[in-house]
C-alpha cells in the first residue's frame, strides 16, 4: 500500500521535468496504392518504437514530425501490407502500398498486453470485438460474451440485477478451486470475488449479489482477447489454469480537435420464463372448505399449497375477511376464483437507463480520453434498483524522445437496493417470493401490493387460523420486499501508471504500478413484523492487490527472413483482503434499529483478514521466419508466500509454433492456411493459511470462551495445481477470403489437485486440503465464418459459428477415495472417479431387467438411492451470428445454443409437491380428474410392473402419489438442459452525415436492441435452464430463481 | 534512466525475502495455541447440541421423540410415518468427539501436557474426555449399531475407518468408563471448562459408574450374564444417590446457548405437539406430569393430544392451535438437557433387583425411582395423591412382568430424553405402542436408524462390509443388543 504511494508519487513529480521538447522536423508525404494509384486515407502511421503517431487524411496525405535521422516509419492499413521506411534526412516521403491478398495480418491483444499479429501465434486466441457490447448491454457484461466464443460456457441469471455470472473455459480443471478465469484489463489484474453467502452458493435461499467482475464498463472496451488454453496463458504461471480474459480499454488517439461522444441506451425488461400454473384449485390440503361457527366457508390459510377446494366461484371467507379495518371485505365471503396472472402481474417491468459520456483527444506528444458512465436500473422485482457510475481517464505522454508515460485509472461506484430473495425455502428467512414453491394458487397478489392496512398492520394470507392473524410461515411479499430488503455498495478504482524509456529503436523497457482496491458493504435486515425475529446484518469487505512490474521488450529483424522478439519481465504481487461482519441476535432492541449496536444478545462478529504475496520472474522469446515459420518459448517461475517455504517456487514453462503452409503453396485457392501446436504448463495457486493448524473461535457459552478444532484439516506440504496442455489447430481462408475456419483440439492433464477433500466425518474431520487427484479435459473448438453476400452495392451477409465440445473426466482422486462430494441439497452434485465432474447423484425410479420401472404392491415406485442422474456439464456448446450490412443499415443477430448437461429443478420439485403446476391437475388414464377422489376413479397411477412383472394398477390420490414423487424420486426432476436461445439483436443505423452537416456533429447512429428474446428450445420445464448459483463450484441446481427478463430497448450514439 | 530502473528492479525484488513468506502466511485470524478448558466446554456444547439440539438445531432427540410417541408433527408428519431413513452421525465425530480425542492428546503427549495442566490435572481431563466419549459412543452405536469405533478420529491416517460391530463397542465402552472412573484423582485438584459438574471430579466417578450401570443393563437381551456382571461392578463402584447428581447440561437464557424446544417455539411455528398416545396415558393415569410435560390447546383450553402417523393433509387439516403444544417448562430456554438422571439410575436398580441380582426391593426401588421423576419436575411425591397414583391398576409394580411395569414408566420418565426412551423400548419392549397409521410402506417402529448418506459417497468399503455384517442398512434391521425374542 504505502509503496504503491509512493511510487506513483514519484512518478507525478517526474512528470514536469521531462515536458520539454526535444529538436524536431516534419516529415511530409502521401501514400497510394500500388495497384491503382489512388491515394489511402486512413493509414496509420507511426515512428517505430514510440507513441508518435498520425492517419493519412482523404486524399492520402499526412505529416509526421520526428527527432531522429534513425526513424523508422511504420505504414499499416487493414487490407494492406505493413510498410517500414527509414526516415534518414530526408523530408518528404512518398509511399506505395500494397494489398494484401491475405487480408490476414490481423492483430490480437496477447499475455502481458503485448500485440502480435495473429498469423504468428502457435495457439488459439479469441478476439471478441466490444461491438454491441455498450448498445445490447448487460448489467454484468460477462453475460455478453455468451454465444460469442468457442469453449467458453456462461451461465447467468438474466432476471436478477447485477446477479452472478459464471464463466468456465475449455471445461473444468479445479476439483475444489476456482475454475474461474484471470480476468485483466490493461494489465491490471482485476478480482472477481463473489460475496454471496454459503447458504447462497448451496442452493438454500438468500440473495445473489453477484461477481465482482461486473464492475468493468463495456462502454470503456476496445477489445477483448480470450486466452482459453494454457499456451495463450502461460505468461500467467499459478494463476492461469483457468484462461485469461484481457481487455484493453479505449484511450484517446492523436486527432484533430476534440472528440465528443454520448452514447445513450433505455431498455425495458419484462420476466419471460414464467412456470406453466394449474389454475384449477386454490390452497389447501384437502377439497373441502371447513365452516366457521356461523356456517360460513373458510379457506386453509395457513396452509402453504395449492390441494384445496376446486376454484368454481364458491363463497368463502378469504384472508382479507378477517382484518375488522378493512371494512369492505370484513366478515364478507367472496368468489372462490382463480387468478391466472397473479405471479405473472407481480412482476413489474423492468427499466435501464445508461448514458456513457466520453471526450477524447490527443497530438503527438500525448493522448488522453476520459469517459463517465452511469447506469441506472430499476429490477422486474418490486423495490429493487441499482446505481453504477464509472469515470475513467486514460492518457500518455511523451515525456522526451525516449520516454512515455501513461497512467490509466478507473473509478467505478456502485450500489444496488433490494436483491431479489431466491430460492424456494431458506433455513432462517422465509423471505418470500415463494409463488413456485410454497403457494396458494388463487391469490390474488395485487390486494397485497398496499401492505399495511389503515391502522398500519401488516396484511398477510397466510393467516396462522381465522382467529390467529399472525402470518405461519409466509409473510406478504411486499412487505418482505419494501421493508426486509438488502442493500450494498462498491467503490473500486483500479488501473495503473507506467513508465517507458525506449533504449532503442528496438528495445524498451516498462515499469509499471498497478492496483485494484475495493470497500464493499452488504447490509441485510428483518423489519419487525416478519415471521422471524427481528435481525440486521452488515458486513464489509475489502480487497486491494497491487503489482509492480518490470518489463522488457526487444524486438529486431535479424535478418530479412528472420525475426526476433524477446521479453523480460519481473512482477512481484500483494494482496490483501479484510472481512468483517456482524449480525443481531435475539431482535432488536428497539422497532426498526437497523445497527449492530441494536443487538439484544450478544451480536455474532467474525473477522477475518488475509495476505498473499507472489514474486514472478517469467520471459518469452518468438522468432520468424519469412512470415512462414513462427516458434515462440516462454517460461515463469512464481514463488508464493501460500506454499511452503522449502518448497514455494514453481516453473510454469511453454512452447508453441505455427507453420504458414499456404506460404508454400501459393495457392489462390487456398491463400492462407496454418498449423499450430503448443504445449504449457500452467498453475492454479491457493489460498493462504492452508499449512498449518489452528483453532477455532466459537462463540461463547456465558463467559467460558469456546475453542473448536476446526472441521478441516489443514497440510504442511501443499503444492499448486498444475494442469499439461497440449493444443493444435488448423486455420484456412478460402474463396477470396470468404469462407474461413479455425480449428482447435486440446488435451489437458490437471493434477496435484488441491483438493478440500470431503473425507468421512468419522475421521475427526469432514474436510481435509490434499494434493491428489487428476482431472482431465479433452475438447474441440470450431469456428466457421462466411460471408455468403458481399454485393457491389454495398450489401453484406457475415454469419459467424462456434462450436465447442469438452470431454471431462475425474481420473483419479486421492487414494481410497472414489468419489468426491460438491455439494447437496435433495440432490448431490458429486466428482467420481471415472466420471465426469458435475455428477448428480439422488434417487432414482428402481428399474427391472428389461429396463421397466418397479411399483411396490402399494402402487408406488420402488426407489433406487444413490443413483447416477447424469453430469452437469453440456454435450457442447455454441452460438450462431448474422450480421448483414447495407449502407448505413446493420442487423445483428445471436443464437446461441447448449445440447446437454443435466439440472435438478428445485421449482419443479416443490411446485409440484406443494400443488401448484400444471401437471398435478388434468385427467388420469381413465380420463378423470386426477384430483378426483380414487375411489370416484380419479387419481394417478405408477406406470410401471411389479416385481413380480405385473403391470401396476394401483391408483393413489394426486397428492399422496405427486408428493411422494417429490420426496423420493429426485431423478423426476433431472431435466435436460439443452437449449438455444436468440439471445441478442440489434438492428442499427448509422444517419448519412449530409442530414446534419450544419450542426456540430460526426456520425449519429441509433440502433434497436434486444437481449435474451426468446427460448426456441429448452427441454427444462417452468424455468430457464440456465441456472447459476453464484460463481462457485456447486451448479447444477435450479433453486426456485428469479426468472429471467427479455430486454428490449434503444441506442442512441452520437459522435461531436 | 537504466540504473533507476536496475534500482527499481531490485527494490521490488528484494524487499520481500523468503523469511518475510513465513510471517506472511501465518493466520492472523486464528490462534495455534489454545486452552484446554475452551476445547472442553466447545466439545461437551457441540455434543449436546448434536444429541438434544440446541437453538436453532434440533438436534438427533426430536427423531426418538417422534418414534415414541411422545410427539406428533403438526404438518410435516414425514418424521411420524418413518419416511426418512438415514440420518447423519458425523458432526458427533467432527465437533465433539475430535474435541475429545484432542483435549486426550494435549494432556498425553509430553509436549503439551505440561500446559495443558493450567485446566486441571491431566488425568482427570483425559478421565472426563473418556467418559464423554463414552457417553457419545454409546448413544451412537445404540441408534446405528455398528460404526466406526476403534479407527475414527484419527485424522490423516486413516479417512475412512472400519466399522466395529456394536459388541465390540460395548466391550471397550465399559472398559473405558471402568478406567475413567479409576484414573480418577478427586485429590488432585478439578477440572476448567466443564458445563456439566464444573470441573467435580468426585461427580464424574459417580456418572462413570452410573453410565455402566445403564450400558450393562443394556445387555439383558443379548448376554444375561455380562449384563449381569457389569451392573453388580457398577453398583459397587458407587452411582448416583440423589437429584443433585443427575448428569444435566445448562442451556443459557441467549442465543446460542438457549434450547433448541425454546429457540423452535419461541421464534417458528410450532412443528411438533403432544401425541394423543402421550396424552391420553397421563390422562388415564390421572398423571401430575401432563401438566408440566403438556400445555392446554390454544383454541381450547383443553389438554387434546395430537393424533399420531396420520398424513400430511390430515396433520394439516387439525392445526397447531387445536392440540397440546409441550409443557411451558419444557419450552423455557435455560431447562437443562439431561445426560441422565438419579430417577434412570433407580429404575436400572428396581430392574437389578428384579432380576435377583441384588437383594433390593425391587418394588421400593421402583416407586422411588417414579417418586424421584416427580421430584425433578417439582411435583409433590409424599402425599396420598402420589401414593393413589402409584397404586393404581397400570403403574403398581409387577414383579412377574417387570419389564412392562418398569418399561411403561420408563417411558413417562424419559420424556425430553428421546435417545435413551428409544433404546430402552426397544430393550424392554414396552409400553406396547402402535406404528404410525399411515406409515410409508408399512414400515413399523423403526429400531435402528440408516447411515447417512455421506458414508456411503466417502467410506463405501467399510460401510458395504458394515451392512453385510449387520444386515440391510433399513430401520427394521435389529442391532445387537436387540435381538429378537
Amino acid at each position: 500500500m504505502k509503496k504503491s504511494f509512493k511510487v506513483l508519487g514519484l512518478m507525478a513529480m517526474l512528470c514536469p521535468l521531462f515536458s520539454t521538447h526535444a529538436q524536431e522536423r516534419a516529415i511530409l508525404g502521401k501514400i497510394e496504392d500500388q495497384a491503382t494509384n489512388a491515394p489511402i486515407p486512413g493509414v496509420s502511421i507511426v515512428v517505430k518504437g514510440t507513441m508518435n503517431g498520425t492517419i493519412s487524411d482523404s486524399n492520402g496525405r499526412f505529416s509526421i514530425s520526428t527527432t531522429s535521422d534513425d526513424a523508422i516509419l511504420v505504414f499499416s492499413f487493414i487490407g494492406y501490407v505493413t510498410k517500414e521506411l527509414p526516415v534518414g534526412n530526408s523530408t518528404t516521403i512518398d509511399v506505395e502500398m500494397t494489398e494484401d491478398t491475405k487480408t490476414l495480418s490481423e492483430v490480437v491483444v496477447t499475455a502481458l498486453g503485448i500485440t502480435r499479429a495473429e498469423e504468428s501465434l502457435g495457439y488459439s486466441v479469441q478476439r471478441v470485438s466490444s461491438a454491441g457490447m455498450d448498445q445490447a448491454r448487460e448489467t454484468n457484461f460477462v453475460n455478453s460474451l455468451a454465444g460469442k466464443v468457442a469453449g467458453v460456457q456462461i451461465t447467468g441469471s438474466a432476471g436478477n440485477i447485477g446477479g452472478s455470472s459464471r464463466i468456465t473455459m475449455r471445461g473444468i480443471n479445479s476439483i475444489s478451486g476456482g475454475n474461474q478465469p484471470l480476468f485483466i484489463v490493461d494489465g491490471t489484474p482485476l478480482d472477481n470475488s463473489n460475496y454471496n453467502s454459503t447458504v447462497t452458493t448451496q442452493a438454500q435461499g438468500g440473495r445473489d449479489f453477484g461477481n465482482t467482475i461486473q464492475d468493468i464498463n463495456p462502454d470503456d472496451i476496445e477489445s477483448i482477447s480470450v486466452l482459453k488454453g494454457a499456451n495463450a496463458a502461460a505468461l500467467y504461471g499459478n494463476r492461469a489454469s483457468n484462461g485469461v480474459i484481457l481487455i484493453t480499454t479505449k484511450s484517446g488517439k492523436s486527432r484533430k480537435g476534440v472528440g465528443v461522444s454520448w452514447n445513450s441506451t433505455y431498455s425495458l425488461e419484462k420476466a419471460y420464463i414464467l412456470p406453466d400454473y394449474q389454475n384449477e384449485y386454490g390452497g389447501g390440503y384437502v377439497q373441502e372448505f371447513s365452516t366457521l361457527d356461523n356456517g360460513q366457508f373458510v379457506a386453509d390459510m395457513a396452509g402453504d399449497e395449492s390441494w384445496g377446494p376446486r376454484l368454481e366461484g364458491q363463497a368463502v371467507r378469504q384472508w382479507y375477511s378477517f382484518y375488522p379495518e378493512l371494512t369492505e371485505y370484513f366478515g364478507k365471503a367472496t368468489p372462490w376464483v382463480a387468478h391466472p396472472d397473479n405471479v405473472k402481474n407481480f412482476y413489474e417491468t423492468g427499466s435501464t437507463r445508461t448514458n456513457n459520456f466520453s471526450v477524447e483527444g490527443g497530438n503527438d506528444m500525448s493522448t488522453f480520453r476520459l469517459s463517465y458512465t452511469n447506469v441506472d436500473q430499476k429490477g422486474i422485482v418490486p423495490n429493487s434498483s441499482l446505481k453504477r457510475n464509472t469515470f475513467s481517464i486514460n492518457g500518455e505522454a511523451k515525456l522526451s524522445p525516449k520516454i512515455t508515460a501513461s497512467a490509466k485509472v478507473n473509478y467505478v461506484n456502485s450500489s444496488v437496493v433490494g436483491r431479489p430473495p431466491t430460492g424456494g425455502w431458506n433455513a432462517d428467512q422465509a423471505l418470500g417470493l415463494s409463488f413456485n414453491t410454497w403457494f396458494q394458487r388463487q391469490l390474488d397478489l395485487s390486494m397485497m401490493k398496499n401492505y399495511r392496512s389503515p391502522t398500519g398492520r401488516i396484511l398477510n394470507w397466510n393467516l396462522s387460523s381465522p382467529d390467529n392473524l399472525d402470518p405461519y410461515y409466509w409473510n406478504n411479499d411486499y412487505f418482505v420486499l419494501y421493508e426486509c430488503y438488502s442493500n450494498d455498495s462498491r467503490n473500486r478504482i483500479y488501473g495503473n501508471v507506467s513508465l517507458t524509456y525506449d533504449i532503442t529503436p528496438h528495445l524498451k523497457v516498462t515499469g509499471y504500478a498497478r492496483t485494484d482496491f475495493y470497500d464493499y458493504i452488504q447490509e441485510d435486515r428483518l423489519a419487525e413484523g416478519f415471521i422471524y425475529q427481528t435481525m440486521y446484518e452488515k458486513s464489509l469487505n475489502r480487497f486491494q492487490e497491487n503489482n509492480f512490474e518490470v518489463l522488457a521488450q526487444y524486438n529486431k529483424e535479424l535478418s530479412p527472413s528472420f525475426s526476433l522478439s524477446v521479453n523480460v519481465g519481473a512482477n512481484t504481487r500483494r494482496t490483501e483482503t479484510d472481512y468483517t461482519y456482524g449480525k443481531t441476535q435475539g431482535g432488536l432492541s428497539s422497532p426498526n434499529y437497523f445497527n449492530l449496536k441494536a443487538s439484544s444478545d450478544p451480536a455474532i462478529l467474525e473477522d477475518e483478514k488475509t495476505e498473499l504475496v507472489v514474486n514472478s520472474l517469467y520471459g518469452s522469446a518468438s522468432v520468424g521466419y519469412k512470415s512462414m515459420l513462427y516458434a515462440e518459448v516462454t517460461n515463469r517461475a512464481d514463488w508464493s508466500s501460500s506454499l511452503p517455504v522449502s518448497s514455494n517456487v514453481y516453473y510454469f514453462p511453454s512452447v508453441s509454433g505455427s507453420f504458414v503452409f499456404s506460404e508454400l503453396l501459393k495457392s489462390s485457392v487456398f491463400p492462407f492456411a496454418k498449423v499450430r501446436l503448443g504445449w504449457a504448463k500452467t498453475g492454479n495457486g491457493t489460498e493462504p493459511y492452508r499449512l498449518g493448524n489452528v483453532y477455532l473461535a466459537e462463540r461463547s457459552y456465558g463467559g467460558q470462551p469456546v475453542f473448536t478444532v476446526p472441521n478441516s484439516l489443514n497440510n504442511a506440504s501443499l503444492k499448486p495445481e498444475e494442469t499439461n496442455s497440449v493444443e493444435a489447430g488448423l486455420e484456412g481462408k478460402f474463396l477470396n477470403n470468404r469462407l474461413g475456419f479455425d480449428v482447435t483440439a486440446y488435451s489437458k492433464v490437471s493434477t496435484n489437485q488441491i483438493i478440500a477433500l470431503t473425507v468421512s466425518g468419522t475421521s475427526g474431520f469432514s474436510e481435509a486440503i490434499v494434493n491428489a487427484g487428476e482431472l482431465t479435459n479433452r475438447g474441440i473448438e470450431i469456428s466457421l465464418m462466411a460471408t455468403p453476400v458481399q454485393a457491389t452495392n454495398g450489401f453484406s451477409w457475415d454469419i459467424g459459428m462456434n462450436f465447442a465440445r469438452n470431454r471431462n473426466e475425474v481420473v483419479e482422486l486421492a487414494e481410497g477415495l472414489d468419489n468426491y462430494l460438491l455439494g447437496t441439497t435433495v440432490v448431490s452434485i458429486n466428482a467420481p472417479v471415472g466420471q465426469p465432474y458435475g455428477t448428480i447423484i439422488g434417487n432414482g425410479y428402481a428399474l427391472n431387467a428389461d429396463g421397466e420401472r418397479l411399483v411396490d404392491d402399494d402402487g408406488y415406485y420402488i426407489v433406487q438411492q444413490n443413483k447416477n442422474l447424469g453430469s452437469i456439464l453440456p454435450d457442447f456448446t455454441g452460438g450462431i451470428t448474422n450480421t448483414f450490412s447495407f449502407k448505413g443499415l446493420t442487423l445483428f443477430a445471436l443464437v446461441d445454443f447448449q445440447k446437454g448437461g443435466k439440472l435438478f429443478s428445485r421449482t419443479s420439485e416443490t411446485g409440484t409437491y406443494s400443488g401448484l403446476m400444471i401437471e398435478t391437475v388434468g385427467n388420469n388414464d381413465k380420463g378423470i380428474p386426477v384430483r378426483n377422489p380414487v375411489d370416484d376413479g380419479g387419481g394417478i397411477r405408477a406406470i410401471g410392473v411389479t416385481e413380480a412383472g405385473e403391470e401396476n394398477s394401483v391408483y393413489l390420490d394426486a397428492p399422496t402419489y405427486i408428493k411422494y414423487l417429490a420426496d423420493n424420486i429426485s431423478e423426476e426432476f433431472v431435466f435436460d438442459a439443452t437449449y438455444v436461445k436468440f439471445r441478442e439483436l440489434r438492428i442499427g443505423y448509422t444517419f448519412p452525415k449530409k442530414w446534419f452537416a450544419q450542426l456540430p456533429i460526426q456520425a449519429i447512429s441509433l440502433s434497436a436492441v434486444g437481449r435474451n428474446l426468446a427460448v426456441i428450445y429448452k427441454a427444462v420445464p417452468h424455468v430457464d435452464p440456465e441456472a447459476a448459483l453464484g460463481s462457485g463450484n456447486f451448479q447444477g441446481i435450479e433453486d426456485s430463481q428469479v426468472p429471467s427478463a427479455r430486454s428490449i430497448g434503444f441506442n442512441l450514439n452520437v459522435k461531436f | 534512466m537504466k540504473k533507476t530502473l536496475i534500482v527499481s528492479l531490485m527494490i521490488f525484488f528484494f524487499t520481500s525475502c523468503e523469511k518475510d513468506f513465513e510471517e506472511t502466511n501465518t493466520d492472523p485470524n486464528n490462534p495455534i495455541v489454545v486452552s484446554t478448558a475452551d476445547l472442553l466446554a466447545g466439545s461437551e456444547r457441540a455434543l449436546i447440541k448434536q444429541l438434544f439440539g440446541m437453538n436453532d438445531e434440533w438436534g438427533f432427540a426430536y427423531i426418538p421423540h417422534v418414534y415414541m410417541q411422545y410427539w406428533s408433527a403438526t404438518l410435516y408428519t414425514n418424521t411420524d410415518r418413518y419416511e426418512t431413513i438415514p440420518y447423519d452421525f458425523t458432526d458427533l465425530y467432527v465437533n465433539s468427539l475430535n474435541d475429545l480425542q484432542h483435549i486426550i492428546d494435549l494432556n498425553t503427549n509430553e509436549e503439551t501436557a505440561v500446559s495443558a495442566q493450567i485446566d486441571g490435572p491431566n488425568v482427570n481431563q483425559i478421565a472426563i474426555a473418556r467418559i464423554l466419549k463414552a457417553y457419545a459412543f454409546h448413544n451412537i452405536t445404540d441408534i446405528w449399531g455398528s460404526v466406526p469405533y476403534s479407527e475414527a478420529l484419527k485424522g490423516n491416517e486413516d479417512f475412512t475407518p472400519a466399522y466395529d460391530e456394536q459388541e465390540a463397542i460395548y466391550d471397550d465402552i465399559i472398559k473405558e468408563l471402568t478406567e475413567a472412573a479409576a484414573q480418577i484423582n478427586e485429590e488432585a485438584g478439578g477440572v476448567e471448562g466443564d458445563i456439566i459438574y464444573n470441573g467435580d471430579m468426585a461427580l464424574w466417578k459417580l456418572f462413570a459408574n452410573s453410565l455402566k450401570l445403564r450400558v450393562g443393563m443394556r445387555l439383558t437381551k443379548v448376554d444375561l450374564s455380562k449384563a449381569e456382571s457389569v451392573v453388580k461392578d457398577a453398583l459397587s463402584e458407587g452411582v448416583f444417590t440423589n437429584q443433585s447428581e443427575n448428569a444435566l447440561y445448562a442451556y443459557l437464557s441467549s442465543s446460542p446457548n438457549n434450547s433448541a424446544w425454546n429457540q423452535q417455539y419461541e421464534f417458528g411455528a410450532p412443528e411438533y405437539a403432544c401425541s394423543t398416545v402421550l396424552i391420553e396415558k397421563l390422562q388415564s393415569l390421572n398423571d401430575p406430569r401432563l401438566n408440566v410435560y403438556a400445555q392446554p390447546s390454544e383454541a381450547t383450553g383443553e389438554y387434546v393430544g395430537m393424533p399420531y402417523g396420520i398424513s400430511n393433509a390430515e396433520a394439516g387439516a387439525i392445526g397447531y392451535s387445536n392440540v397440546s403444544l409441550p409443557g411451558v417448562r419444557m419450552l423455557a430456554a435455560e431447562e437443562p438437557a439431561i445426560l441422565m438422571s438419579y430417577s434412570e439410575v433407580l429404575f436400572l436398580q428396581a430392574e437389578a433387583a428384579a432380576r435377583g441380582w441384588t437383594d433390593g426391593n425391587a418394588e421400593a426401588l421402583f416407586v422411588e425411582a417414579i417418586a424421584a421423576s416427580m421430584e425433578y419436575w417439582g411435583i409433590e411425591h409424599d402425599d396420598s395423591t402420589f401414593n393413589t397414583y402409584i397404586e393404581q391398576e397400570g403403574v403398581a409394580f409387577d414383579p412377574v412382568n417387570f419389564e412392562k411395569s418398569i418399561g411403561e414408566q420408563k417411558w413417562l420418565s424419559l420424556y425430553t430424553q428421546g435417545p435413551e426412551a428409544w433404546s430402552e423400548w426397544r430393550r424392554l419392549g414396552f409400553p406396547l405402542l402402535q406404528p404410525a397409521v399411515a406409515a410409508v410402506a408399512n414400515r413399523e417402529i423403526p429400531r435402528r436408524k440408516g447411515y447417512p448418506y455421506s458414508e456411503y459417497n466417502l467410506n463405501r468399503q467399510n460401510y458395504d462390509a458394515a451392512i453385510a455384517a449387520q444386515g440391510p442398512d433399513v430401520m427394521d434391521t435389529r442391532l445387537w443388543w436387540d435381538v429378537e425374542q
